[in-house]
């Protein structure tokens, strides 16, 4: 699964937020959803894979954390385009210009 | 992706003159990218463009509608990343006062699920992250 479909998704899109501020532990993120320690570790797990979030062993807990980086990556594209645009609508002006 | 960029240039140049900019193959390749474009509805074509990385990008296009001299809708693909579903760009035209109004939008086009995140905020929470992060 790719970045992008992993963060369509609502579950994850929160377990992104609820990460990105703190470290926390499955059993900390159990109040904050409606389902099953299960199902919230599944979805971890997919954020794992696509390393939106990293994950630290300390003694018998599994502390995670949201790699924002990641997400930059989706940024930076929509950025990429704009500037992309920004400087052929500049070189379209001067291909007029030579034009006429 | 959903993304949805947009431009409004006003060039002092006749309508025609820009709408031909857009239009003409060997125009197009002097200002956007090399292409083998033809101004026909449905009809395919590819632009190439050198990257950062010494390589060529191509994407792969469509042309899906064309009002000539006004407005024009295509499909664009950079090839391989067809994943991130395909993006849209219109141009649309407009006399003004002192030349040729150029609007572009550029949008991206994702599978529903995504555009249903997107439409949610996640862009602005990303910037949040970004700025609470102050890596940008």
């Amino acid at each position: 699964m790719d970045v992008y479909q992993a963060i369509a998704d609502p579950s994850r899109r929160k377990l992104m937020e609820l990460l990105s501020h703190e470290e926390r532990s499955v059993q900390e993120l159990v109040p904050y959803f409606d389902v099953t320690l299960g199902a919230i570790s599944q979805h971890l797990k997919v954020l794992l894979d696509s390393r939106l979030v990293e994950r630290r062993k300390q003694g018998r807990f599994r502390f995670y954390r949201a790699r924002p980086e990641r997400l930059r990556e989706v940024h930076e594209w929509t950025r990429q385009y704009e500037e992309f645009w920004k400087s052929r609508l500049d070189r379209l002006g001067d291909y007029l210009d030579e034009q006429s | 992706m959903k993304f949805n960029i947009a431009f409004d240039r006003v060039y002092s140049h006749s309508l025609e003159s820009v709408w031909h900019a857009l239009t003409d193959p060997a125009a197009l390749g002097q200002w956007l990218m090399k292409t083998d474009f033809v101004p026909e509805e449905k009809r395919s074509f590819q632009m190439w463009c050198e990257n950062s990385h010494g390589g060529t990008d191509r994407y792969l296009c469509k042309v899906l509608a064309i009002e000539p001299p006004v407005r024009m809708l295509w499909s664009w693909t950079l090839d391989g990343r067809q994943r991130e579903g395909e993006t849209l760009v219109e141009f649309e035209l407009a006399e003004v006062a002192n030349g040729t109004r150029l609007k572009i939008r550029h949008s991206g086009n994702r599978d529903s699920a995504t555009i249903d995140a997107f439409k949610s905020g996640w862009p602005y929470k990303l910037a949040t992250l970004d700025s609470l992060l102050g890596t940008q």
